[in-house]
């Protein structure tokens, strides 16, 4: 069967340095590089945890900006307007 | 008295049974605010829903019950390693980048209902809707008996009678509640329940967050007190092994690219009256893991330094047990625990609903109209598609006491496993093939089938759970080859 053409504008999230940037944060954010007995805390939390939740509010960001500014073929204002 | 039961006094019973009755009422005013007998209007409530709604709804139906009690849980027995359902919660998210976009702007253009139609309008072919549908059927049947499982669990923590007693109970009248308010309403039931749950839920999360402090001091004082505690203890502060850093990784592309293809997460992208809606909810959703299961971690590593010493099957229900401590303790603390378990109930039972009117919308759409009668009239079908949820609701409630009642439970993590393994195998079709037309209808419905078959032969295998990967990346590594392989020499075919 022909299948039907599904013609779509370029997607902005689908560029290179998102995903380099998010590979980036997610390698911060995961806690592969800290020794298995590192017990150092600041303000009584250990540090591994507060870096991981860092970078995850950066990942959480970055997401949010992308979702709000790089949209695809971003809406028209009159989107709203229904709302 | 069960340790793990929370007494609510006439008091709390009644909040509770008004809240329930004020799900009815909700599913009235959805009733009265049809505007045809559609299945457009009744699952997707006609031209969607605006931003507020849409946000409450997504935030609901993606927290179910599970993340409250099994998270908890989890964070328990593993400590902050479970910190990576932040960040699983979070690349759902993410995965949405992947294909959110075209998709609703699709689904308006050519008025999709379910995430079949997409499957259909991209590739025309019964193979690949088959098998889309078999697989989300599957994962939603899945979660659905889960959240059935958690509501008759839910009830026998209130009530004094005996345990399956309490939990046919808990089963029954949930159910039967959310299928009025969902057969009366439809889409605008559940979107509008999904709003008052989902402020619910919310007010939950920060009860949550003032009585376990309240009860238990800082974060800081429990961290102490693992840190000087036994090994075990320890290790639930301590950075995670180089094998558990691999199952982080891996549960972040299982939940990022498996959970952005639920199909009732798929209905609500079409659902969105516009475009800026879904980007605004989605870019808040971004950040509501850290009012979420950043919670429930830090609840359930808490309740490891103060309850220790719980055996397994107890550690599911911490969160009842902390509960139960801190409702003895004041007046206050018994309504806060009210507010909890009214959240508890909301995350239930606004997954459950989007669940199964998602299930009754394919098993109709999907499989009743192509394939049983085609001529069938769009009021006839809505008829269907409620008839259709009463009858899984009821064999479903069936399987949720038969289960009760084994020996081995499977638990709720477990089962929240399968089935991102399984939805995992439809990214060619889904995120890949809306990008590009060079994917091709049989290679992508075999790279499905190979897909499936790795990961159910890797299931339970030691040597891959040594590695840290789930079953299903496999399974999608080798699905994308086929399909990939399998298009390109399709092309080259003279």
């Amino acid at each position: 069967m022909k299948r039907t053409a599904t013609k779509e504008p370029p997607n902005a999230y689908l560029d290179w340095r998102v995903w380099l940037a998010f590979l980036i944060l997610f390698s911060i954010s995961v806690p592969w590089y800290w020794p298995e007995t590192h017990d150092q805390t600041l303000i009584g939390i250990p540090l591994w945890v507060l870096v991981t939740l860092s970078s995850s509010f950066f990942i959480s960001a970055l997401t949010a900006w992308l979702l709000l500014f790089r949209w695809p073929n971003s809406s028209k204002p009159e989107d709203d307007a229904n709302e | 008295m069960n340790d793990s039961i929370i007494p609510f006094g006439k008091g709390g019973l009644g909040v509770i049974a008004l809240y329930l009755v004020g799900l009815l009422l909700i599913g009235w005013y959805g009733r009265r605010a049809r505007q045809e007998e559609s299945l457009r209007d009744f699952y997707l409530a006609g031209p969607g829903v605006g931003f507020i709604a849409l946000l409450l709804t997504l935030y609901a139906t993606q927290y179910s019950g599970n993340t409250m009690l099994g998270f908890s849980g989890r964070a328990y027995r593993t400590g902050f390693t479970f910190l990576v359902s932040v960040h699983f919660m979070i690349s759902i998210i993410i995965g949405y980048l992947l294909f959110a976009p075209q998709l609703h702007r699709l689904s308006k253009k050519f008025r999709f209902i379910t995430p079949t139609d997409f499957l259909n309008h991209r590739y025309r072919s019964r193979t690949v809707n088959l098998l889309g549908l078999g697989i989300m059927v599957a994962a939603l049947g899945n979660y659905l008996l889960a959240q059935l499982i958690a509501m008759g669990r839910a009830l026998q923590g209130l009530t004094t009678m005996p345990p399956q007693t309490a939990f046919v109970a808990g089963v029954i009248i949930l159910a039967t509640i959310i299928l009025v308010y969902e057969t009366l309403g439809g889409f605008r039931a559940v979107v509008w329940t999904d709003v008052l749950q989902g402020t619910i839920l919310m007010i939950g999360f920060a009860a949550l967050v003032y009585l376990v402090l309240d009860r238990y001091g800082s974060l800081g004082e429990t961290i102490k007190l693992l840190l000087e505690g036994d090994p075990s203890d320890r290790a639930k502060v301590l950075p995670p092994s180089a094998n558990e850093s691999r199952r982080w990784i891996s549960y972040v592309i299982l939940f990022g690219l498996g959970a952005s293809l639920y199909p009732q997460a798929i209905q609500r992208i079409f659902a969105a009256r516009s475009e800026r809606g879904l980007q605004r909810s989605l870019a808040v959703m971004a950040f509501l893991p850290f009012t979420t299961a950043l919670i429930v971690v830090f609840v359930g590593v808490i309740g490891a330094a103060h309850m220790p010493d719980l055996n397994n099957a107890q550690t599911d229900r911490i969160l009842t047990l902390i509960c139960r401590e801190v409702q003895a303790g004041s007046a206050f603390g018994y309504w806060l625990v009210v507010v909890l378990f009214a959240a508890i109930l909301g995350a239930l039972m606004s997954t459950a609903d989007s669940c199964l009117l998602t299930l009754s919308s394919m098993i109709t759409k999907d499989f009743y109209h192509p394939y049983v009668n085609p001529h069938a009239s769009e009021a006839k079908l809505t008829q269907l598609g409620k008839t259709c949820s009463w009858i899984i609701v009821v064999l479903m409630a069936g399987l949720a006491i038969y289960l009760n009642q084994l020996e081995q439970k499977p638990t709720l993590v477990k089962l929240l496993d399968m089935k991102f393994d399984m939805l995992i195998q439809l990214v060619p079709a889904f995120v890949v093939g809306i990008h590009t037309q060079k994917l091709r209808a049989l290679p992508v419905a075999l790279g499905i089938v190979v897909g499936l078959s790795v990961t159910f032969g890797l299931y339970g295998n030691e040597s891959v759970q040594a590695v840290g990967f789930h079953s299903g990346l496999y399974g999608l590594v080798a699905n994308l080859l086929v399909a990939g392989l399998g298009s390109y020499l399709v092309r080259r075919l003279p």
